[in-house]
């Protein structure tokens, strides 16, 4: 603890900054010097510690719809020059929490200040953003203001102080997702015991390994019209030769693509594997038996499908299921702004 | 089915000029041992290179360990260890047996394997693994025929330690001194109304697996089909661990501890109602025959209302206790699964390779692939040099006297599929 204020910049929406409610979505991103509405109660519960010097305020549509809108209000919070940055508390406001939560990891990476929001727990961007951020557990909505906030500013001024959060500070934040070993003071098979009877009496228990929720994914509809615009992406480990790219040979975080402009077949003068879930020989001497670009062109030449010009790949063996679905948003992103109806998908 | 384990428990151990038990000192004659093991048998396919006996909180390492064993004979006339393996076949559970606590054999790999273990006995090692304050009796031997099978020869390492242990038990029985305890354990009907519980114990995963090893009762368990065991069978040695070493050992399955903690709970909490075994197979016919059957063994058989759940091996088995919990649950069995967890990414998203929302009670054995780093100790036994345990074709051998990194799993007892251990995942 030090006797110090320090300069925090804090980013509300529209409405939490007073400026009207959906009507006032798309308000462009802006400043006003000093605090307000939360920001009040920030440097009330920081007893003097936090003085904000300035709100950051944007439309909770146009953060989402505005690729310009969160790189404007990163250089308009650089420009403050904070010591730490607060957005929110935004409880269970979808675009805003979302807002809330990618300017605190941005303006971490961007200036290496403590950041801090606030999420209810059934907020979707809690599950993508904890790993990465100090989250508080919020009610659904502002009547949990007055307790939320004080929590907030705690955690992050033991943040500023490079002290240790207390029990009761670690709590009310998210779990971050990470693991580690630890010494228990009980073997497992009596911990075991103890769940199953817990279980059993209907008594509460937690379960030490937690099933995460998987997102479901239903089928699309049958595509239709002629020609078809398809594209293969594959997860097969195929690569230009030499991995230019330096794909690795499973974990992969990112997708990769392979130009086929002018490209008459897939063949090893120019392609290679990398793959260490499955025995790569076969696919190796010859890739159309991972993804059928032989049999594509030959109905492309017929006129009944087009077919994009890049083939996505990626090798997708122990893929966190993470970065596997946002390889798949982004891939998915990319052909459908290309206008591609249909992708034809070979796994291994 | 009654059967009584007496207890010796081992608080100092030397070598000297004759084998001796009095209030946990625990003194053995080595060429004595040499002599018994030439003579009963145990050495005719292997010859002994090391015998060493460590001790506690001494700052000593064993590498090389293919397997832990327990120091357990069976009394009694005509009695046999290990019936199937190590002796005749006869049921095993019944009548008096001895064993000492706190003391294990560790018999060492001349073979190399990746799936050995390393165990230090002083250090940061200790916290990890329910050995660390056990006196060993740790032995090496390497094949007499160059073309022996390996798995002929972990079959007969095997063997030769549950040999040992089993001499070095009736040391400690026939010094005349009185056990520390005697635990009886036998399935005597609950007075009460209690929930029925069964244990459902994976015994192998044959995703791994050598033709001939010993497992239940000498057998291999090839085409194994689910069936009941009565626990004592298990405390008294009627199964062995495969050679396939993730996180499991016949030290563990004989004291195994769900087995232990629910006679510990029978009459009191709960009804203990038995044991049903099964493999894990490879194919997809077999897996889903076994698991099926399994369940209705737990369920219209042993009549469960709970069951706890343990595996061995890795992804496959996971996948086949989730089949379980999954049919389990769905008859309206309540059940917990131990499991152990893989690193992945670091996060929750990543830590089993199958899951099922059924299994909404699962204990955790720990990260089993976490790296560990371990100060040197100054005395080795087992080699010099320890060879890379995992598939990273970078990994070079480490001197074993120095400081050395391994995964979690392969620091011996840390991570123990059937529950022994303490360490668990946990989230932050």
């Amino acid at each position: 603890m030090s006797g110090k204020t320090y300069r925090v910049v804090q980013y509300l929406n529209q409405f939490f900054a007073g400026e009207g409610g959906e009507e006032q979505a798309g308000a462009r991103p802006h400043s006003i010097d000093g605090p307000v509405g939360p920001g009040r109660l920030l440097e009330e519960s920081s007893g003097g510690a936090l003085r904000v010097a300035a709100t950051v305020i944007c439309g909770d549509n146009r953060f989402v719809e505005d690729p310009q809108a969160e790189e404007e209000l990163l250089s308009m919070i650089a420009g403050f020059r904070p010591e730490a940055f607060v957005a929110g508390p935004a409880f269970l406001a979808g675009r805003y929490g979302e807002a809330c939560a990618e300017l605190c990891k941005a303006v971490r990476e961007k200036l290496a200040i403590p950041v801090i929001t606030g999420l209810a727990p059934a907020h979707p961007a809690v599950d993508r953003y904890r790993s990465a951020l100090r989250i508080v557990r919020t009610g659904a909505n502002a009547a949990d203001m007055r307790k939320s906030m004080p929590l907030m500013t705690a955690v992050l001024l033991k943040d500023l102080w490079e002290e240790e959060l207390s029990q009761d500070e670690q709590d009310a934040l998210f779990k971050r997702g990470l693991i580690e070993n630890a010494v228990l003071s009980e073997n497992a098979a009596r911990r075991g015991v103890a769940m199953l009877l817990a279980k059993q009496r209907g008594e509460t228990w937690q379960s030490e390994i937690p099933i995460p929720v998987f997102d479901y994914s239903p089928p699309a509809p049958p595509v239709t019209g002629q020609p078809l615009k398809v594209a293969l992406v594959t997860d097969g480990g195929l690569m230009l030769r030499g991995n230019p790219e330096k794909m690795p040979s499973g974990r992969c975080v990112r997708y990769y693509t392979i130009d086929l402009h002018d490209r008459a077949s897939l063949d090893p003068s120019w392609l290679e594997v990398n793959h260490f879930g499955y025995d790569t020989r076969y696919v190796a001497a010859d890739p159309h038996r991972l993804t059928p670009y032989d049999v594509v062109r030959d109905l492309e030449k017929a006129g009944e499908l087009t077919l994009h010009p890049r083939l996505f790949t990626l090798a997708g063996v122990a893929t966190a299921v993470e970065s596997a679905a946002a390889i798949g948003r982004g891939i998915a992103g990319e052909l459908k702004e290309a206008g591609i109806q249909a992708v034809i998908l070979t796994s291994t | 089915m009654r059967l009584q384990i007496r207890e010796y428990p081992v608080t100092s151990l030397e070598w000297a000029d004759m084998n001796g038990y009095a209030e946990g000192s625990l003194t053995l004659h080595k060429e004595a041992l040499i002599r018994f093991l030439e003579e009963d048998g145990g050495l005719a396919e292997l010859m002994l290179t090391d015998l060493e006996l460590i001790c506690p909180q001494t700052s000593a390492r064993v590498i090389n360990i293919a397997e832990v064993l327990p120091a357990h004979a069976r009394l009694g006339e005509g009695a046999s260890d290990y019936p199937g393996l190590a002796g005749p076949l006869q049921t095993a559970g019944e009548g008096i047996s001895v064993q000492l606590s706190d003391f294990s054999v560790l018999a060492i790999a001349s073979l190399p394997s990746r799936y050995v273990k390393v165990l230090d006995k002083e250090g940061p090692g200790n916290a990890l693994s329910p050995y660390s304050g056990h006196f060993h009796l740790a032995f090496r031997a390497v094949p007499r025929k160059q073309d022996m099978r390996r798995s002929d020869y972990f079959a007969q390492l095997k063997k030769m330690g549950l040999i040992l242990g089993a001499y070095v038990a009736r040391v400690a029985a026939g010094s005349g001194a009185a056990p520390h305890r005697a635990a009886d354990y036998d399935l005597t009907p609950c007075a009460d109304k209690l929930p029925r519980a069964v244990y459902v114990c994976m015994l192998a995963s044959l995703q791994n697996w050598d033709k001939g090893e010993p497992i239940l009762y000498g057998n291999d368990l090839a085409n194994m089909l689910p069936c009941v065991l009565h626990p004592n069978e298990m405390l008294d040695g009627a199964i062995t661990a495969q050679n396939f070493n993730l996180g499991i050992d016949t030290y563990s399955f004989v004291n195994n501890p769900v087995v232990k903690e629910l006679y510990a709970r029978h009459g009191k909490d709960l009804d203990f109602a038995g044991v049903v075994v099964y493999a894990s197979h490879a194919t997809r016919e077999q897996r889903e025959r076994s698991v099926q059957m399994t369940c209705t063994l737990v369920k219209h058989v042993l009549h469960a209302d709970m069951a706890i759940l343990t595996k061995v091996g890795g992804g496959i088995p996971e996948s086949d206790v989730m089949m379980a919990v999954e049919n389990l649950e769905k008859q309206g069995v309540t059940t917990t699964a131990i499991l152990w967890s893989q690193w992945g990414d670091g996060t929750i998203k990543d830590i089993l390779s199958a899951f099922s929302p059924a299994a909404d009670a699962m204990v955790s054995v720990g990260i089993n692939d976490t790296a560990i780093c371990l100060p040197p100790q100054k005395r080795v036994v087992g080699g010099l040099t320890l060879d890379p345990l995992s598939d990273d074709p970078e990994a070079l051998p480490q001197p074993a006297d120095q400081e050395i990194v391994l995964r979690t799993r392969e620091y011996c007892g840390a991570i123990n599929q059937l529950g022994a251990s303490k360490v668990a995942m946990i989230e932050r």
